[in-house]
C-alpha cells in the first residue's frame, strides 16, 4: 500500500489515495475515483518517460575549404546594415541585398565552412519578376510603390545558408485522450467525459529538416518558402556563386537546434497523434525523444529576394529560387481599407434593413 | 470628405429600401377647400346621406393655401384608398359645446363616413380654447382604440401646440393611414402592440452588425490575402517515406466526469399585455361614436 500512496491524479495532480469503502483509488482533492491497476500502469508510463530525451546532433556540418578554392570569393559589407555577402569577383554586388544601400565594402573572403551542399538557381530574375507581379495582382489595398517596374526589378537572387538535419527518431509519446458522450432527463443534460491515457512509441525518420543560418533572412519568412526537393541538391562548387550572391552565416549549426528539435518533436507528436481513433481529443502530455545517428549539413539554397520600405518599415518578399513559391507580407493602406469596411457595412446594413422590413412587415 | 459620401450613400441605401407608396391616386374632389360654407350643425337636422364638407375645413385659417391643397390631396387619397373618411376640421369656436360633442355633431350632421357603416374618423380643433378632439365611426372605432388614439395625440400634439399645424395634420393624416392598413389586418393598435418606435433604434445596431458581417466576409480575406509568411511548427514535410513505425501502443482508461446543466425551460412564459379596446359614447343624434379629446 505504501508504494500506491504515492500516485498522483492524472486529473489534478493530487496525491491520490486508497478509498477502502468503493475498493479504489480516490483523489481527495478533486473526488476523481480510479482502478488500482488503471492508475498503476498510467503511473509506469509516466515514470517510462522521465527519463531525459536524448535530441544530440553530431555537429560534423561544412568541412574546410580547399587551399585556393577561395581565391576568388569576395566578402561585401554592407556599411549600412551590416550585411555580409559573399560573391565571386565577377560578381560585383552594386548594392545590399538587405537594405538596398549601395555602399558595399569588399574584401577577400576567408574562413568560415565550405557547404557540403548546393541546390543551384533553377528560376531566373524573369520568373521571380513575374511571381512578384502575380502576387501583388488584383491586391487594390496595397501601396502604389510596390508595383513600381523600376523597384521590381531590384529583385536579387541569393544563397542563402541553411543547416540540414537528419535524424532517425526513436520515441515514445504520451497522449491524454478524452471521449464524451451526452444526454439528457426532464430537468437536465449531461455531459460524461472519459480520460484516457494513450502511448504512442515508434520510429520515424527525418531527412534534412533546414534551419536558415543567417540572421538577415527572417526565420518565418525563410520557413514560408520550404519546402525544397533535396533530390536536386548537389556537391557544392564555387562555380555555381557566379552570377549570384550568397548569404554568409552568422548562426552556427548549434545555434540552430533548438529549432529543428522543436519540429521534429511537434512533428512525432502529430504523426503518431494520427494513428490513434475514436476520441474525441488527443492532446500530447509528454514525449520522451532519442535520436539515433543525428546529423547536421551546411547547403546554400536558392532564394530571390526584394526588399521594400515603406512608411519606415522594410518588406521583404521571398521566393524559392527552385520552386517558385512566392511568399511576403504586404501592407495596407488602412484608410483605404476602413472607407471599403465602412461602405460595405452600411451597404449591407441597409439591404439587410429592407429584407428584414419587407419580410417582417415592420412599420417604421 | 469620406464621412459625406458614406453618409449619402446610406442615406440613398434607405431610400431605396423604405419605399413610399405613391400618392398616384387622382380622387376627384369638386368642394374647394377655400370657400367654405360656414354651416355649423344643428340638432334638429337630419344626418346627410352625403358629405357635405370636404375632408379638411379650416375656418381659422391656419394653413396657407398650398399646405391645405396638399393635405386635402392626402386626406382625400387615404380615404378613398382606405374606404374609411380621413378629415380634419378647424374651428374658431365650440359653441359651447364640449369639443367631443361638437366633433361628434359635425361629424353626423355634415355626412362624414363612407360606406355603409359611415366609417370615418375627424380631427377637431377649435382655437378659442385650443382644444382638440378627435371622433371615430364605425369601421374607425374598431381601427382607432382608445390606446391608438394616445399614441397618436403624442405623436402630432407637440407640432400642433408648436403652431406647426401643417406637420401635425400632416401626421395625423400618415397615422390614420397606418392605424386603417393595421386594423385591416385584424388586429388593430392596441396596448399590447402599438407601433414601437424603439424597434428602429434595436434594429439599427442589428443591421448595422449583420451589415458588418457581411462587410467582413469580403475584407478580412483581402487583409488575410496579404499576410502569407508563417513559421512551419512540425517538420512532417521532412519525414522520410514510410518511415513511420509504431512499435508500442497502449490505451488506458483513467477516469470520468460527469456535469449537468439544467435545461432551458421554455414552457413558463406567460402571454403578457392585452387588447383594452375603443369605449364609445352617444352623440346628440342617437349615433354611438369613439373618440378623445384634450388641449395643446
Amino acid at each position: 500500500m505504501a508504494t500506491l500512496l504515492q500516485y498522483t491524479c492524472p486529473c489534478c495532480g493530487g496525491k491520490v489515495e486508497f478509498d477502502s469503502s468503493s475498493q479504489r483509488m480516490k483523489c481527495p482533492y478533486c473526488d476523481t475515483t480510479f482502478d488500482v491497476s488503471s492508475l498503476r500502469d498510467h503511473d509506469d508510463a509516466v515514470h517510462n518517460q522521465q527519463t531525459d530525451s536524448d535530441m544530440n546532433w553530431q555537429a560534423s556540418a561544412g568541412t574546410q575549404w580547399q587551399d585556393g578554392e577561395t581565391d576568388e570569393m569576395r566578402l561585401y559589407i554592407c556599411n549600412s546594415c551590416g550585411g555580409q555577402i559573399i560573391g565571386t569577383r565577377t560578381t560585383a554586388a552594386s548594392s545590399c541585398p538587405f537594405c538596398g544601400s549601395p555602399v558595399i565594402m569588399t574584401q577577400q573572403f576567408a574562413g568560415d565552412l565550405r557547404p557540403d551542399y548546393v541546390i543551384p538557381f533553377k528560376l531566373d530574375k524573369n520568373d521571380a519578376k513575374e511571381a512578384l507581379k502575380r502576387h501583388l495582382k488584383g491586391k487594390r489595398l496595397i501601396p502604389k510603390v510596390f508595383k513600381k517596374e523600376q523597384h521590381i526589378d531590384e529583385i536579387k537572387g541569393i544563397y542563402v545558408p541553411f543547416w540540414l538535419f537528419d535524424a532517425n527518431v526513436n520515441a515514445q509519446i504520451r497522449y491524454k485522450a478524452t471521449k464524451s458522450r451526452t444526454w439528457s432527463d426532464r430537468s437536465y443534460n449531461y455531459t460524461e467525459t472519459s480520460f484516457y491515457s494513450v502511448v504512442r512509441g515508434g520510429s520515424v525518420g527525418f531527412e534534412r529538416v533546414p534551419v536558415d543560418g543567417s540572421l538577415k533572412m527572417a526565420d518565418d519568412l525563410m520557413e514560408s518558402i520550404e519546402p525544397y526537393n533535396y533530390e536536386e541538391a548537389v556537391d557544392f562548387q564555387t562555380a555555381y556563386l557566379s552570377g549570384y550572391l550568397a548569404d554568409r552565416y552568422d548562426v552556427t549549426a548549434q545555434q540552430s537546434m533548438g529549432r529543428a528539435n522543436d519540429r521534429i518533436k511537434k512533428s512525432v507528436e502529430t504523426s503518431f497523434a494520427a494513428t490513434i481513433h475514436g476520441y474525441n481529443s488527443v492532446i500530447p502530455e509528454g514525449s520522451n525523444i532519442q535520436f539515433n545517428n543525428g546529423k547536421v549539413k551546411y547547403a546554400l539554397l536558392p532564394v530571390w529576394i526584394l526588399n521594400t520600405t515603406w512608411k519606415g518599415n522594410r518588406y521583404t518578399f521571398a521566393m524559392n529560387g527552385q520552386t517558385g513559391k512566392f511568399v511576403g507580407n504586404l501592407p495596407m493602406r488602412k484608410g483605404l481599407y476602413r472607407f471599403w469596411y465602412i461602405l460595405l457595412t452600411f451597404l449591407f446594413g441597409g439591404l439587410a434593413m429592407g429584407i428584414l422590413i419587407n419580410i417582417f412587415h415592420l412599420s417604421l | 470628405m469620406k464621412k459625406r459620401i458614406l453618409l449619402l450613400l446610406f442615406t440613398l441605401t434607405l431610400c431605396f429600401v423604405w419605399t413610399v407608396p405613391a400618392f398616384a391616386q387622382d380622387v376627384p374632389e369638386d368642394a374647394s377647400t377655400g370657400a367654405v360654407s360656414e354651416q355649423t350643425p344643428e340638432q334638429s337636422s337630419p344626418i346627410p346621406q352625403q358629405r357635405l364638407l370636404p375632408r379638411l375645413t379650416d375656418q381659422a385659417d391656419l394653413l396657407t393655401d398650398s399646405e391645405e391643397d396638399a393635405l386635402l390631396m392626402e386626406l382625400n387619397e387615404i380615404s378613398e384608398r382606405q374606404q374609411c373618411d380621413v378629415a380634419v376640421a378647424i374651428v374658431n369656436s365650440l359653441e359651447g359645446k364640449t369639443a367631443t360633442a361638437y366633433a361628434d355633431d359635425f361629424y353626423d350632421y355634415n355626412g362624414y363616413g363612407m360606406g355603409d357603416g359611415d366609417d370615418g374618423i375627424l380631427l377637431l380643433i377649435s382655437m378659442e380654447n385650443r382644444e382638440w378632439a378627435i371622433t371615430t365611426y364605425g369601421f374607425a372605432i374598431t381601427a382607432f382604440t382608445d390606446e391608438g388614439q394616445a399614441y397618436m395625440v403624442k405623436k402630432f400634439k407637440r407640432d400642433l401646440g408648436a403652431g406647426r399645424y401643417s406637420e401635425a395634420f400632416e401626421e395625423f393624416a400618415s397615422l390614420c393611414d397606418k392605424f386603417l392598413t393595421q386594423a385591416k389586418s385584424g388586429k388593430p393598435y392596441d396596448s399590447s402592440n402599438l407601433p414601437n418606435d424603439t424597434v428602429v433604434l434595436i434594429l439599427t445596431p442589428i443591421v448595422l452588425l449583420i451589415g458588418f458581417l457581411f462587410a467582413s466576409l469580403i475584407m478580412v480575406p483581402i487583409k488575410r490575402k496579404l499576410k502569407n509568411v508563417q513559421r512551419q511548427e512540425s517538420a512532417s514535410s521532412y519525414i522520410k517515406e514510410n518511415s513511420i513505425h509504431i512499435t508500442d501502443s497502449s490505451e488506458q482508461f483513467l477516469y470520468n466526469t460527469v456535469t449537468k446543466t439544467p435545461r432551458n425551460d421554455n414552457n413558463s412564459r406567460g402571454v403578457g399585455g392585452g387588447y383594452s379596446g375603443s369605449s364609445t359614447h352617444v352623440s346628440s343624434s342617437g349615433r354611438s361614436h369613439g373618440g378623445s379629446s384634450g388641449s395643446f
